[in-house]
């Protein structure tokens, strides 16, 4: 099997548009793929300059389960410490919608200025098996909602499907330029 | 998900702002950069102050300057360490000994295409001129009237249903974006500031202004053509708004549209359920209104109700 960053999938990898399965019994098998994920990443990130991953859902490395890790502190240099999220659910959309930048380790060197809702409350178990349940501002409810997209079989580039003006790339010196939709965008056998 | 290292969080800033657009910006710069101090004005009695709401909230250090001066004395007083400003909203004209306190000037966010529409209110102003576009410039301001050389322009359309809130509301989502994006670029010295000038030769944009509105702005004059009272409904909304007496009740209307049919200036006529007042040419047809002291309603209640008093 695949290690490291080589485990995450990428589209057109038809498995990201699938739907995750909910997690019956919480095990040493979770426990796994959660620590999986995250050598995954830690491998990922080390191979970027200029990108730190947030979070990341099972389905990126080809597992079909209801599990998502999210970064504790967002900011490149921080630790790398992340929290298992088990099933999670978003029970309410709140505030206003937001712009911000996305991108996705399964979406190769596309960038999308993604609206979200401002403020989500999400439920989830945690890895010890308790209920968790918490109300997400910013960047994090933004971050909760792509993860848990991803437990739909939905990505990022699908809210911005048609946006001409929402679709960007990082360029090798990690700034963010816009792409040319009709070229680059609009026909791509990889994103649809 | 995967996000760009952020050297945005890096650029520290000081805000200058007071009113709702301030807060609504302010709300995004807290997400995006170091906001090191907000200078914004006193709260004052019975109005709201978002910002300083929104300030404390997030624990930020908060100056209320009254006027020019004061707001000097604090900027001498403060050794504040952030390379810039920025000013969004603020309503406290800032001299020279202020600008020059930060090494990179300080940056106001304008919502229209300067050169046109300088002055305190570009959104109703370009509402009520009937262009097809608007947008917001990033400006290095100087001591003269909105007249600082451009960092960047956005544009958005408006639409024939923007009304003074809603539009607002898109340049403050076009501004936030435009800062994100070009304060990095200004700050590490990629892009530079282009004189006004230069920009309004390339695009034929000519110098315009604006004003401060009085509420004497709101009264409907029934001699101007009904495309520019429609206009009128859309801009005032929220303020003076858009006042006229129709028999013995005073109205504000909150929406219309134009209509073909001839009648004479303030002339008006009721029939099958409809509301409809001359103009110089054509004639509008009201759509929602508010009696004065009433709430809003749409013509159809309206008429149930006060057909008699028309």
């Amino acid at each position: 099997m695949k290690q490291g960053k080589d485990r995450i999938i990428t589209l057109p990898n038809k498995h990201l548009r699938q739907k995750s399965k909910k997690v019956g019994i919480i095990n040493d098998d979770t426990k796994q793929l959660i620590d999986d994920m995250i050598t995954s990443v830690i491998d990922w990130d080390a191979s970027r300059d200029h990108e730190v991953t947030v979070a990341l859902a099972a389905i990126q490395i080809d597992v079909l389960l209801n599990v998502i890790i999210v970064r504790d502190d967002f900011e490149h240099g921080s630790p790398a410490e992340y929290t298992a999220l088990i099933n999670p659910v978003i029970t309410k959309y709140e505030g206003d919608i937001e712009l911000d930048y996305e991108g996705c380790l399964s979406i190769k060197s596309v960038y999308g200025l993604v609206p979200r809702h401002s403020k989500v409350r999400i439920k989830a178990t945690s890895v010890d098996g308790k209920e968790i349940k918490m109300k997400a501002t910013g960047f994090l409810a933004r971050v909760l909602q792509h993860e848990v997209d991803h437990t739909k079989g939905k990505l990022f580039v699908d809210h911005i499907k048609g946006d001409e003006n929402s679709f960007y790339e990082l360029t090798s010196d990690g700034k963010l330029e816009k792409l040319d939709y009709q070229e680059k965008i609009k026909d791509s056998k990889i994103l649809w | 998900m995967a996000k760009p290292n952020s050297s945005n969080r890096q650029i520290s800033l000081v805000f200058f702002g007071a009113g709702p657009v301030a807060s609504e910006s302010l709300e995004f710069l807290i997400q995006t950069f170091q906001v090191e101090a907000v200078i914004t004005k006193p709260r004052s009695k019975g109005n709201t102050a978002p910002v300083i709401d929104l300030a404390n909230m997030h624990n930020l250090p908060i100056f209320t300057p009254l006027n020019r001066l004061e707001l000097s004395e604090i900027i001498k007083n403060n050794r504040f360490s952030s390379q810039i400003g920025l000013v969004i909203d603020f309503g406290i004209i800032i001299s020279s000994d202020v600008i020059d306190s930060f090494s990179l000037g300080i940056i106001n966010s304008h919502f229209s295409l300067l050169p046109e529409w300088r002055g305190a209110d570009p959104i109703t102003f370009s509402l009520l001129s009937g262009q097809a576009r608007t947008g917001v410039s990033l400006m290095r301001i100087v001591e003269a009237l909105d007249e600082g050389p451009l960092i960047a322009q956005g544009e958005l359309n408006i639409l024939p249903t923007h009304t003074n809130q809603s539009l607002t509301k898109d340049l403050i989502d076009l501004s936030n974006t435009l800062l994100a994006h070009y304060l990095p670029m200004y700050v590490s010295g990629e892009i530079s500031p282009g004189p006004q000038d230069l920009i309004a030769k390339s695009t034929s944009r000519e110098v315009s202004y604006s004003r401060k509105l009085s509420k004497n702005d709101g009264l409907l004059d029934w001699n101007k053509d009904a495309e520019t009272l429609e206009r009128e409904i859309r801009a005032y909304q929220g303020w003076p708004q858009s006042r006229c007496k129709l028999g013995r009740v005073d109205l504000i209307i909150t929406e219309a549209s134009v209509v073909d049919k001839k009648l004479k200036p303030g002339e008006y006529q009721v029939d099958n359920k409809q509301l409809i007042i001359g103009c110089k040419s054509k004639s509008l047809q009201i759509k929602r209104l508010k009696p004065i002291g009433k709430n809003e309603m749409d013509i159809s209640s309206f008429l149930a109700g006060y057909l008699d008093k028309l």
